[in-house]
């Protein structure tokens, strides 16, 4: 099974918003990462069909965007999830299977052991007004795998989430990334590190980056520092490259920055980590570089 | 196919759970009972006897006295009613003299008019030798000349009352500007169909349904708006069309679910209140009246048919109507950038605008057709005098505007399709 995105673009008058990208994407489980306004939305609209792209192609298993077998095995959980207040989730989960092409019995049976899965038996006679911002974030993920989709596209799905239904949830992801593709969009560095196979950094419409984790990290390693600096020095140092963490320490300043040199008297090498590499890409001192 | 109304059934929950919904429906039912409560409500002094009898008790009453006079318009007929006007203005104690005028009294009207009072207001039409003082409206028409024609006949010429009042239609015909040769012909062949001697009868239910019909048409039309119009605008409101238009029957099999229900609820809203109200007023003053010729309401319509047969037409013109306003109101709908209001706003501008729009036909029969097909003008009796000409063939107004409609409705339920299905998250 391969998603295969050929010079994807999306360009608004003055604006282009997805700029040629090309990856083929095979079972297991992606992280798109890159800061408001990369891109991200815009490409997996695309990747979802409802938006047309301005050039290239999407498909998957030669069946493109538009055809009713690749919605067919696809499911999406959209940034901006849109329900119907005075549904019950119950309705919601049966007029999607519905829609997803599931018999009656077959969307009952599937809609009472996704709101098992999600946590939301027992609220599933309860109007969707009435539910929590983490409640409907879960019933988003639920009427996601309905149809048991075979491309699993997630946009910024741990939204709203406490952090104890968002280590659940990256478990059921990571069962899920097996046998199908599943491609997560999200800000939380940390949903990607402990999830996904392999990462696809976005910056201002490109994919800057694809590769596993220690690929990517890769490219920064060597270049993390730790370091106790006075005051003078720490703040020319805020100037001139990215800083990762910042805290008084005595009668100095703690600082984790990246820089491609010692940036200053007893700073010390460290491992670099995806937060680093997220801060290192779209940080303000790299917008200048 | 069991998704389908499966899907189907999902739109009416959700047209059901809007909060505007129920009250819409009760309003439209709340209009039908006004109406047909005021057809009979308050005091009626016609049949006054030192106090004021109920409307309904009048009416009740005047249609004793009318049934005593149902059946075949005969010459015979014709010439009683004339016999009996002639006694009723030849005696002064019928009236009441003051310095205010002459003025019939009661008693003497139920005595001497009332029995005729159908027959009595088709003779001071087809009588009437100025046209200037013939008034047409709702379906009817009548001459509001004071000076009556009746008053200057004798019994005897009213023997040739079936041949006098077919020339009096063809007289309408040819005095209608605009109107081709093709147009005289039929209308000609038309009236020599009409089955004389007239038949009357008591019909104050089917009256009462022909007046108020347009205010029920127009209910249904307002009712019908507002439950369409966020077919597709909800969609984009609540934020659901992503997931919609990424599911696999979330395009053709969704659009199909959604023209489905915006058919059955055209179709069973204009149904329910042109069927409700109806019904009330019949219940109310009686089932009676569906045989009398249409020519004893309007002596100028050419068209042979009786009263039930003009209101079975009437409501397939409804039918129509709405279905082509359903179906534009779901294109609004699709098309709204602003919401569901903006649709809203857009199809109350195309109800109400076309009221206060009147061109006549002989200015512009292009635009007058034109103006037919919006709902103002569709709902109203259309056994107008002009026909439409397709391929050599005249076709009546009603079937034509009908048979339009209904394929306006097809292409604008495509247009509203193509334009979720198109729509760009």
């Amino acid at each position: 099974m391969e998603l295969i995105l050929d010079r994807l673009t999306k360009q608004y008058k003055n604006k282009i918003a997805v700029d040629r990208v090309s990856a083929v994407l095979r079972p297991g489980v992606y992280g798109l990462l890159g800061a408001n306004g990369a891109g991200k939305t815009t490409l997996l609209r695309m990747i979802c069909g409802i938006l047309k792209p301005t050039g290239g192609t999407v498909s998957l298993d030669g069946m493109d965007a538009g055809e009713e077998g690749y919605r067919a095995r696809l499911g999406y959980l959209p940034q901006d999830f849109g329900y119907y207040p005075e549904f019950t989730g119950m309705d919601f989960l049966l007029y999607l299977a519905a829609l997803k092409g599931l018999s009656k019995a077959q969307a009952r049976r599937r809609a009472a052991e996704l709101l098992r899965l999600v946590s939301l038996s027992e609220a599933a006679n309860k109007k969707i007004r009435a539910y929590s911002g983490g409640m409907k974030q879960r019933l988003g993920i639920a009427q996601a795998l309905l149809n048991d989709p075979k491309l699993l596209v997630l946009d910024e799905p741990t939204a709203g989430l406490d952090p104890k239904e968002r280590v659940r949830f990256r478990n059921l992801i990571a069962s899920l990334g097996a046998d199908r593709i599943v491609l997560l969009s999200t800000h939380i560095v940390s949903d990607v590190e402990h999830i996904a196979g392999r990462i696809l950094v976005m910056k201002d419409g490109q994919i800057l980056q694809n590769g596993s984790l220690e690929e990517i990290i890769g490219t920064i390693e060597g270049k993390v520092f730790e370091c106790v600096a006075e005051a003078e020095t720490a703040k020319r140092l805020m100037e001139t490259c990215p800083v990762i963490n910042l805290r008084r320490e005595g009668n100095g300043v703690f600082l984790r920055l990246i820089c491609g040199e010692t940036p200053c008297a007893g700073a010390v090498k460290v491992p670099a980590s995806l937060e680093d590499l997220y801060l290192y890409y779209f940080s303000e001192m790299r917008e200048h570089e | 196919m069991n998704n389908f109304w499966t899907l189907v059934g999902f739109e009416f929950q959700k047209m059901r759970k809007r909060r505007v919904v129920i009250p819409a429906l009760f309003a439209c039912l709340g209009v039908v009972a006004v109406m047909a409560w005021t057809s009979v409500s308050g005091t009626s002094f016609w049949h006054k006897a030192g106090s004021g009898l109920s409307q309904y008790e009048a009416m009740k009453r005047d249609k004793e006295v009318i049934l005593s006079r149902r059946g075949e318009i005969t010459g015979e007929l014709v010439s009683q009613a004339i016999r009996a006007n002639e006694e009723m203005i030849s005696d002064d104690s019928h009236y009441l003299i003051n310095e205010y005028g002459r003025h019939l009294k009661s008693d003497a009207y139920i005595q001497y008019a009332l029995p005729y009072e159908a027959v009595v207001r088709l003779i001071n039409t087809v009588y009437e030798e100025d046209s200037d003082w013939l008034s047409t409206g709702a379906m009817g028409m009548i001459s509001v000349n004071p000076d009556r024609a009746i008053d200057h006949l004798t019994p005897e010429q009213g023997q040739s009352f079936d041949r006098d009042f077919k020339e009096f239609a063809m007289s309408v015909v040819m005095g209608q500007e605009g109107l081709s040769a093709e147009e005289v012909e039929k209308n000609a062949a038309l009236i020599s169909r009409i089955e004389t001697p007239l038949y009357n009868d008591y019909f104050g239910g089917y009256q009462a349904y022909i007046n108020d019909s347009k205010v029920l048409a127009l209910t249904a039309l307002f009712v019908i708006l507002i439950l369409l119009a966020p077919l597709f605008s909800g969609e984009y409101e609540d934020k659901t069309d992503q997931l919609l238009l990424c599911a696999r029957n979330g395009r053709e099999t969704l659009c199909r679910a959604k023209i489905a229900a915006a058919l059955m609820v055209s179709l069973g809203v204009s149904l329910l209140t042109m069927g409700a109200g109806g019904l009330c007023f019949l219940m109310i003053f009686g089932f009676e009246g569906g045989a009398v010729s249409i020519q004893v309401v309007n002596p100028g319509c050419t068209y042979p048919i009786t009263l039930f047969q003009a209101c079975l037409i009437h409501l397939g013109s409804v039918v129509a109507a709405a279905v082509l306003f359903g179906a534009f109101t779901a294109f609004l709908s699709a098309r709204a950038r602003r919401g569901t209001a903006s649709a809203v706003a857009a199809g109350t501008m195309a109800v109400v605008l076309p009221l206060f729009i009147w061109v006549p036909l002989k200015s512009s029969r292009s635009l007058y057709n034109l103006l037919q097909f919006f709902p103002a003008n569709s709902v109203t009796f259309g056994f107008d005098l002009h026909f439409f000409r397709l391929f050599g063939t005249l076709i009546e107004p009603y079937k034509w505007v009908g048979a339009v409609s209904l394929l306006l409705a097809a292409g604008f339920f495509a247009l509203a399709a193509r334009g979720f299905q198109r729509r760009q998250a």
